[in-house]
């Protein structure tokens, strides 16, 4: 799943891309670390749960200072294995039904998960956009 | 007197061998005639007039070998085929192919179980000898063109397993989530599929007795359209081979002349 990143100015209502200085991103139900502090992020390349239906990310924004300032973002999804050939196996398909952020921690973070939007609803790793993320403007 | 006999015997000898070293050369001298130059010989013609060729010159059929031939030699893929050809002036061949593929096989340290039952396909299409014009109609050259059709079904399934130390089911070792871990059980029989292609041939076909032949042909394969299953591709198609998008067949045939 692509995930792009963008934020909207209030005054024009222009959708604009966003930013996150230092990001990362945890699997609920498991200690995978999906994103490891990358800095500078405006794209996001997530991988989708294969036996079940949802998938739970955390987004911590300022992971070393331990502010717990962070977000939920949940996806539910269809999941269906692909048989491709007796050389090559299976590839996973996915196709997302639905996306919804959780609350932030702190309403005063820097970094706010606002609202996510579904773009393309079969889940890929072409860079093709699947959602939308979009945080609160910071002025 | 004893040495005259030596020196008659000595004359004798060498008469002897002057005879049968000089004599024939000389002999040869007196019926040598000139060579003609091949330009002014009068030319063999190894061309036959097409219009004393009938338009039907007969009917063949024949049976392929190499599809079972390639399965007990390690195959996974087993066919079976015979084919009706028709000689038109001994030039073009309309030719129609029947077959039976079918293959039941397992991948190899995968898990997984590919089976298609025997399925028939057919092609039919046309060949061009490209030796017409000789005069030895016993051996062919040919390239020829066929259309392929086959409409069939086929199961894949995964092995799964049962860990008994940690009490669950490995369903799918082929495809595991690495960060939430699991797999899901794939198990999926009957899919529908059917598909058309197009072939380019070329072989050799040869008399080796009386009414018997055989050949093999070399055939370019290239898929046009196919309508496959909703929950994988196919991997084997019955007269086409390996499902994708160009393949490569070999023939190798036994053919009978009808006598009419």
């Amino acid at each position: 799943m692509y995930c792009n990143i963008y934020t909207i100015d209030p005054s024009t209502k222009e959708v604009i891309k966003d930013t996150i200085d230092t990001l990362t991103i945890t699997a609920l139900e498991t200690d995978s670390i999906i994103l490891n502090q990358d800095t500078k992020v405006t794209s996001l390349s997530l991988p989708l749960r294969y036996t079940k239906d949802t998938t739970i990310f955390v987004l911590r924004y300022n992971y070393s200072t331990k502010n717990n300032e962070m977000d939920t973002l949940y996806i539910v999804h269809k999941n269906a294995s692909y048989f491709i050939s007796m050389d090559c196996g299976y590839s996973m398909e996915q196709s997302i039904t639905s996306a919804k952020k959780g609350k932030s921690t702190r309403k005063t973070q820097k970094f706010q998960l606002d609202s996510v939007a579904i773009k393309n609803t079969d889940a890929n790793t072409d860079g093709t956009q699947n959602l939308q993320l979009f945080y609160k403007y910071r002025g | 007197m004893e040495h005259k006999i030596y020196s008659f015997s000595i004359s004798i000898a060498v008469s002897l061998v002057l005879l049968f070293c000089i004599a024939p050369p000389l002999a040869a001298q007196e019926s040598y005639t000139k060579p003609v130059p091949k330009r002014e010989q009068p030319r063999k013609v190894p061309f036959v007039n097409p219009d004393t060729i009938p338009f039907y010159k007969g009917m063949y059929v024949g049976v392929d070998l190499y599809g079972l031939g390639s399965h007990i030699l390690g195959s996974d893929f087993i066919s079976g085929e015979v084919r009706a050809i028709a000689n038109l002036k001994n030039k073009f061949f309309p030719t129609i192919e029947l077959g039976m593929g079918k293959t039941n096989t397992w991948g190899d340290d995968t898990g997984i179980h590919y089976k298609v039952s025997p399925t028939p396909y057919i092609r039919i299409g046309i060949d061009y000898n490209t030796m017409h014009k000789k005069k030895d109609q016993d051996n062919f050259v040919y390239v020829g063109l066929r259309y392929g059709f086959t409409s069939f079904k086929y199961d894949v399934t995964q092995a799964s397993f049962y860990d008994p130390i940690w009490k669950e089911y490995i369903y799918n070792t082929e495809q595991k989530d690495d960060i939430w871990g699991g797999s899901i059980p794939y198990n999926h029989t009957g899919m529908k599929a059917s598909m058309h292609w197009f072939e380019l041939v070329f072989g050799v076909k040869t008399k080796i007795y009386k009414n018997f032949c055989m050949g093999w042909s070399l055939r370019m394969k290239y898929k046009i359209s196919a309508s496959i299953g909703n929950y994988g591709d196919p991997w084997y198609v019955p007269g086409y081979g390996k499902y994708q998008a160009h393949s490569v067949g070999l023939t190798y045939s036994l053919i009978y002349k009808l006598p009419f």
